[in-house]
């Protein structure tokens, strides 16, 4: 088994499902079936992968073709890739078993699952490469299979307009990523990522080129140009529009995973280039400015757009909103500390996220709509699903022993060394949040009294009521996740995120890793 | 003077970039905001060739013969790396447009309209 094969097997299954699919006449079964198997096998790969990044010392590294850098395009994956490997694939398995049952009464599964098999391709692959323009191809599997994957009701209007939206906002922020590859280009000349980090810290590297005109001001421009690419990828305040029409308009558990791991992954693509690649920047205090800035007016304007949301799906996208701008303003703090908070916030999120997305679409899937007064009484009628919901916004407010609670406290651990107005923040927003979901909460217990106990009576009456299992069972699995991850959070952080932090800052053994293969290469040559 | 030119060239293309972003971002057309996202994804593909292209003559292809000494080759061969990044970049760019014309299309298909504050209005009065 090969590092370099870990987003290979999605790809590989994602390209042959459609024509197993006509193979077999569309059975619902043989797809549901070839899908679960291809997500299984992913996930198996990436707890080896897990195991093996963190029982080497190095970063792990694969040479596609056994061209080794800076001449072919590497993976390189350390254990801060490889916590967020893990939980990626474990989240899209668990979205892809929930989808089963939550599409059963829709066509089309076939392109659901090849799509939800690409984006998971494009996700581990964003997260394990160590070259920048392969992150660029990455990021373009991964947008291109969204965008689709996110109009999946094609007959809903809200659903193109989504993916519309969705669509032409990331295709101009890819653009925009790529041309800054285009001044890290010209000024570097290399695009692997190894290699340039050991140009930015004056380490010599086997064959490559000279630096050309200034590499200060090319890494001004590649910064403001890469930013702007998150800001839009992971929803960050003047890019975040098209968030809440993409999320309502997109099947549930493909705004779980997109909530969780596509957002991350432009999260992550900061982390790596500012802790690992170009620490210690001479315009850093600039970048954190802006980081800090617009990382608290996204959290602002996340959580109050979360008091007014009519909709179940919109207060969740807001959420999302609000938590990537806490991991945006993290990013500018630069310490190790901060890395840390950045990686468990990520994994605590993505998982209570998904959570609080399953459970909103098991009411989604019993009432058919997704509006909350529509929805008010129905968490009496499934009362599991209801405490279930309670779980993962208590976790995501913040309640001391689930999962988000540590998150956010490494959070404000971490904007305290910068400054105490910054950590008020993530306190002030999270309040806001809390009676946001303790709001809707309400609704979906008690029902609103002030319309009318006839209508509301019928609008029961038409529920199919009860409990919908086979959702509940994967939610359960998130539950128990969220549950045990708050409370193992000092030995998690202890065994596990405090070595990924330190070894995803440790730039001099990230291009060690990559320059003694290549070395070794040429002279046995 | 080929100098001159090349500036220009190239602060063109960049005034094409912004260009299209803003075309994106105002047109309410759907097709033309597709047509500006082309517009600029071209312009960002011709900088790249720009920054492989050589200001000599001959130029040679990036394969290397024996006939030439090697010094002369690296002055004067293409760098091939921009033309590659840029053949992705150009595939990638068709599968985009595919794609959001199928949207485009399926939308137009539903309500009759290409029309972005159509769409809005369409969307946001089906949630009232």
């Amino acid at each position: 088994m090969e590092v370099g094969l870990v987003p290979i097997i999605p790809l590989g299954f994602a390209f042959f499902l459609p024509f197993t699919a006509i193979a077999t006449r569309k059975n619902r079964k043989v797809i549901v079936g070839y899908a679960l198997v291809a997500l299984t096998t992913a996930f198996l790969a990436s707890l080896w992968l897990f195991g093996k990044a963190y029982s080497s010392n190095e970063p792990l590294v694969y040479a596609f073709g056994n061209w080794i850098a800076p001449i072919g395009i590497v993976f390189e994956v350390d254990r801060f890739s490889a916590t967020l490997v893990l939980t990626a694939s474990l989240g899209f398995l668990l979205a892809g078993i929930y989808s089963a049952k939550y599409l059963s009464e829709w066509n089309g599964l076939e392109f659901f699952y090849t799509f939800l098999l690409g984006l998971e391709a494009g996700n581990l692959g964003a997260f394990m490469t160590g070259d920048a323009f392969n992150l660029f191809v990455m990021f373009e599997v991964m947008g291109a299979s969204a965008y689709a994957i996110v109009g999946f009701y094609r007959t809903r209007s809200e659903a193109i307009e989504g993916a519309f939206k969705y669509g032409i906002s990331g295709a101009v922020a890819t653009s925009l990523y790529f041309l800054a590859l285009g001044f890290v280009y010209a000024s570097l000349g290399t695009l692997n990522m190894a290699d340039l980090s050991a140009k930015f810290h004056g380490i010599s590297f086997p064959v490559t080129t000279r630096l050309f005109g200034d590499p200060t001001l090319a890494l001004a421009l590649f910064f403001a140009l890469t930013i702007s690419m998150v800001i839009v990828k992971s929803a960050i305040f003047p890019g975040h529009y098209w968030l809440p029409s993409a999320y309502s308009g997109a099947p549930i558990p493909v705004g779980a995973v997109l909530s969780g791991f596509i957002e991350a992954a432009g999260i992550y693509v900061l982390a790596r280039y500012l802790y690992t690649l170009f620490h210690g920047l001479p315009f850093g205090g600039t970048l954190s400015l802006v980081f800090f800035t617009l990382g608290a007016a996204t959290a602002f304007l996340g959580s109050i757009m979360m008091l007014v949301q009519r909709d179940v799906k919109r207060l969740i996208a807001y959420s999302t909103i609000l938590h990537m701008g806490y991991l945006f303003m993290t990013l500018g703090v630069g310490t190790q500390l901060a890395l840390i908070a950045v990686d468990f916030h990520l994994v605590n999120h993505a998982i209570a996220k998904m959570l609080l997305f399953f459970t909103v679409g098991a009411f989604i899937y019993r009432a058919g709509t997704s509006r909350i007064e529509e929805l008010a009484g129905i968490g009496r009628a499934m009362p599991v699903n209801a405490f279930l919901f309670g779980i993962a916004t208590l976790s995501l407010v913040g309640v001391p022993p689930l999962n988000v609670f540590f998150g956010k406290m490494l959070i404000f651990d971490a904007l305290m060394q910068v400054s105490p107005w910054l950590a008020s923040v993530v306190v002030i927003t999270s309040a806001i949040a809390a009676w946001a979901y303790f709001k809707a909460f309400i609704y979906l217990w008690r029902g609103k009294p002030s319309e009318g106990h006839g209508h509301g009576g019928e609008e029961k009456a038409k529920w199919n009521t009860g409990e919908v299992w086979t959702l509940n069972a994967v939610e359960v699995v998130l539950a128990i996740l969220v549950i045990a991850l708050g409370i193992f959070a000092p030995v998690l952080i202890d065994k596990i995120f405090h070595p990924a932090a330190a070894q995803a800052m440790d730039w001099h053994g990230y291009i060690e890793a990559v320059k003694r293969i290549a070395e070794g290469m040429l002279s046995s040559h | 003077m080929i100098s001159l030119l090349l500036a220009y060239i190239t602060i063109t293309l960049f005034a094409m970039v912004l260009l299209g972003i803003y075309g994106v971002a105002t047109r309410s057309n759907l097709i033309k905001k597709i047509i500006m996202l082309n517009v600029m994804g071209d312009a960002i593909n011709m900088l790249f060739i720009l920054i492989g292209y050589r200001l000599v003559f001959p130029v040679f292809p990036p394969i290397y013969e024996s006939h030439i000494t090697f010094e002369e080759f690296l002055s004067r061969a293409v760098d091939p790396v921009p033309q590659a990044l840029v053949l992705t970049a150009v595939v990638i760019g068709m599968a985009m447009n595919i794609l959001l014309t199928t949207y485009a299309i399926q939308f137009y298909r539903l309500h009759g309209t290409v029309d972005a504050r159509d769409m809005a209005e369409i969307v946001g009065g089906e949630e009232e």
